[in-house]
């Protein structure tokens, strides 16, 4: 069917005789399946090149937009599958690349006259490296912008040229505005020019010279030698390339092209190389300190050198050595650059705090990701988004200012947990089932409420057991009745509980206020609307509320909270007006920690217990 | 089938089949890419007090809106402008009073209509020209280029509750260039 057309353009163009020399070219030693590598790598790159430019056509290298855009590419199935494929068959290239020259080192390939097929090919090694790295930092996310950092710092450490090298790789002294367009520059103008040329190089070589004659089997002429290229060889390729793609796809589409939070200093992050740069990674914990260049400069350029070298090297020795030296390189290389790729991936493995951050920074990449599809993207760019979200900075801004004394865990003690527990766990402050417990004289008295404060020997602690004391075991189920009852009142003023006109909430706000005027006296200390004065306890009025919290971690200091020696140790984050320098915290950092800490009980299932009255729904709250 | 043909035909068949797993999402991706279209979400706006306009005097306001152009959403922005013209001189009770409200686009190829110094309008790009009631005026010596009239948008007038001032409520909307009559561009 298509054979008139392909006559057609033959008769007009004569590809056929410009492919022949390639169709009909025979193999010195027939066709086989490890010969495919180099056509398969070629194909790879054509692939590259096909899905880069498709990419081209929507990314956008600027410090706000190239995140964004890169989202937006991954939005449409077609989008993140080119994108997946991309970012999958450059890992594929690399490794395959290894295969290719380990074939060729095996089989002398680089012998006399094909040093430049040899050369010209070890050099792309590297720069296929440079083109996967300048490639990574790209989205502008965490991880590619710390790792074109990291590199751009090690090879600033190279000596005389470092500085020249570091600016070359990310335009500049630092990273900075344009980083990412220089990068982009040397990702898709730079590399490529110059892969071009070698490849013209070592295309045009290796036609020149034919593939590898193996010494051993050069005299050799069994019939299978006399197959053309077409179809023999090219058939094998074909089905290599065929089922490295389907892999390629395959993880395209399952595990995707990874997008992680956008670049910001804020967010945890220990970062990694990329896996082929974990070698030297590992090399460089037994070469610290004045001997590092050992791990990132010297062994590289060792490696390269050597490698480079081969052709004269050999030719020095006889034929055995020759055979011995090229297996000892093999051997010798692979082991060291798996066995230390894999130490790298053990330590990583057993290190704890490495993979929290790497869950946490997970779910700030899944996070802003869901922002940035469901809200509208600001001018400003992603950061905009991840600064303003009570979920993102609520736990990086706990861990900051808080954790030194406040613990913030669940029941099975899951959440942030604090080194020493010194203040109360801040889980669900000012829900009633927090506040209940305040209310009991067992569990006031423990670490997670006033138990490691001074507190624990405070006239609240002390009222509380007061109302116990010697009450008989059926008045005190009613008791904690009452209590819950004060506790449902007090999470209504924090606005935990939904107030509905005629709800049975309602009546239990009405008891539980009425019980802390008349029976238990809260408003001998607590200043409660127009009952009770400041200065002596905490304000009840608006207890827990956005505006209580937000005052109370501004300055604790203040009379509406702990005033004077009633203070623990709680330091005041913002005591000065507004924004001013004196502050540890700005007022958007505390907004962000309150609704954070508030935002978070909404999602704090409030179990009903039998008999209680303090069984409510519980009004979802806050910002999610 | 002879092994030769049969190793031809399955490197055919593996060529195509890669080609097609990169081609199929690379069209659609370009297709999907040029589907998606920014919008700019104006609904009905206040745009001008009628106090403001003077009788029968052409005047330009903008219409501010969201505009989501591809991935970045830029909020109050000037997502058009539209020429107003009161028709009634200020005598006539604002109830009884008609505004006439033609978006700025000269529906030619889309450049920016302005007023003339003789009350009509005229379009820089290629010297189309509207009376005020924005048909096109034929200029002698000249073929006019736009192939309809200026476009109008829906207006009305509606009084604010509490000031008790009446404003001008226009609805902004865009519609292709170059057909003879006006589509909305969706
Ligand atoms: S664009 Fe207005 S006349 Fe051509």
């Amino acid at each position: 069917m298509l054979k008139p057309m392909r006559d057609w353009l033959d008769q007009r163009t004569g590809y056929r005789s410009l492919l022949a020399p390639w169709r009909q070219r025979v193999l010195p030693h027939g066709p086989s399946w490890a010969l495919s590598s180099a056509s398969v790598l070629l194909w790879l790159l054509v692939i590259e090149v096909v899905t880069g430019f498709l990419l081209m056509g929507t990314y956008t290298p600027s410090t706000t937009g190239a995140w964004a855009s890169v989202l937006f590419i991954e939005q449409s199935w077609a989008g993140s599958f080119i994108r997946g494929v991309h970012y999958f068959a450059a890992h594929a290239m690399i490794v395959l690349f290894a295969l290719h020259i380990v074939r060729v080192l095996i089989a002398a390939a680089f012998r006399p006259p094909r040093e430049l097929i040899w050369i010209t090919g070890l050099l792309l090694m590297p720069l296929i490296i440079g083109w996967a790295m300048t490639g990574n930092p790209l989205a502008a996310s965490q991880k590619g912008m710390i790792q074109i950092e990291v590199e751009g710092n090690i090879m600033g450490a190279t000596p005389v040229i470092g500085s020249l090298l570091q600016r070359l790789l990310i335009g500049g002294d630092e990273v900075g505005q344009v980083t990412l367009t220089h990068l982009y520059f040397l990702h898709v103008a730079a590399i490529p020019a110059l892969a071009l040329l070698l490849l013209v190089l070592h295309i045009q070589q290796v036609q020149r010279h034919g593939i590898t004659s193996d010494p051993d089997l050069a005299n050799a002429s069994t019939p299978s030698t006399m197959l053309p290229y077409w179809p023999y060889q090219s058939a094998r390729n074909m089905i290599v390339l065929t089922i490295v793609l389907g892999a390629i796809s395959a993880c395209a589409i399952i595990l995707k092209a990874p997008l992680e939070a956008p670049a910001d200093p804020t967010v945890p992050y220990s970062p990694r190389p990329e896996w082929y740069f974990r070698c030297l990674f590992e090399l460089r914990h037994y070469f610290t300190g004045q001997f590092e260049f050992i791990a990132t400069h010297v062994v590289p350029a060792v490696a390269l050198l050597v490698l480079l070298a081969l052709p004269v090297i050999d030719r020095k020795l006889p034929r055995l050595p020759s055979l011995l030296f090229r297996s000892t390189v093999v051997v010798v290389g692979l082991a060291s650059l798996l066995g230390l790729t894999g130490i790298s991936l053990w330590r990583d493995y057993e290190d704890e705090e490495h993979l929290a951050t790497n869950r946490e920074l997970d779910v700030i990449s899944e996070r802003i990701r869901h922002l940035a599809t469901t809200l509208p993207m600001p001018p400003e760019g992603p950061l905009e988004l991840l600064h303003h979200d009570p979920q993102i900075q609520g736990p990086i801004l706990f861990k900051r200012h808080c954790v030194s004394c406040h613990s913030h865990a669940d029941d099975k003690g899951e959440g942030i947990v604090a080194a020493s527990n010194s203040a109360p766990n801040l889980f669900g402050f000012g829900t009633n089932k927090w506040i209940e417990g305040v209310l009991d004289p067992e569990r006031v008295k423990s670490e997670s409420y006033f138990g490691k404060t001074k507190m624990a020997e405070g006239d609240m602690v002390g009222a509380i057991a007061g109302h116990f004391e010697g009450v008989e075991a059926a008045d005190a189920a009613k008791l904690k009745t009452e209590f819950a009852q004060v506790a449902v009142a007090l999470a209504a003023e924090a606005g935990h509980v939904a107030v509905a006109e005629g709800s049975s909430a309602t009546e239990d706000i009405k008891a539980g206020v009425a019980l802390m005027a008349d029976k238990f006296g809260c408003f001998d200390c607590h200043h409660f609307k127009d009952k009770g004065e400041l200065g002596s306890a905490p304000d009840l009025t608006g207890y827990a509320s956005r505006d209580w919290l937000i005052g109370m971690i501004r300055n604790p200091l203040h009379e509406r909270f702990y005033p004077e020696d009633h203070n623990d140790r709680m330091p005041a984050f913002a005591a000065e007006q507004d924004d001013s320098a004196g502050n540890q915290m700005t007022r958007l950092e505390v907004e962000l920690l309150v609704d954070w800490l508030r935002g978070q009980t909404s999602n704090i299932e409030i179990k009903p217990k039998a008999g209680t009255p303090a069984t409510r729904t519980i009004a979802t709250h806050g910002k999610n | 089938m002879n092994r030769r043909s049969a190793l031809a035909f399955i490197a055919r068949v593996c060529a195509a089949l890669c080609s097609v797993v990169i081609a199929i999402p690379g069209v659609a991706y370009v297709v999907d890419g040029l589907r998606r279209r920014s919008s700019s979400q104006s609904t009905k706006q206040r745009v001008a007090r009628l106090m403001d306009l003077p009788p029968n005097k052409p005047v330009q306001v903008a219409v501010v809106g969201n505009r989501k152009d591809a991935w970045m959403s830029y909020p109050n922005e000037t997502v058009g402008r539209v020429w107003l013209i009161r028709r009634n001189d200020d005598k006539t009770p604002a109830n009884e009073t008609k505004v006439d409200a033609f978006t700025a686009t000269c529906p030619h190829l889309g450049c920016s209509i302005q007023l003339a110094a003789n009350q009509q309008f005229v379009c820089p790009c290629h010297k189309a020209v509207f009376g005020s009631d924005g048909q096109q005026v034929q200029a002698a010596g000249h073929k006019a280029p736009a192939p309809r009239g200026m476009d109008s948008l829906e207006c009305q007038l509606v009084e604010d509750p509490q000031s008790k001032q009446w404003w001008v409520e226009v609805t902004f909307q865009r519609f292709q260039q170059g057909s003879a009559t006006k589509h909305p561009v969706t």
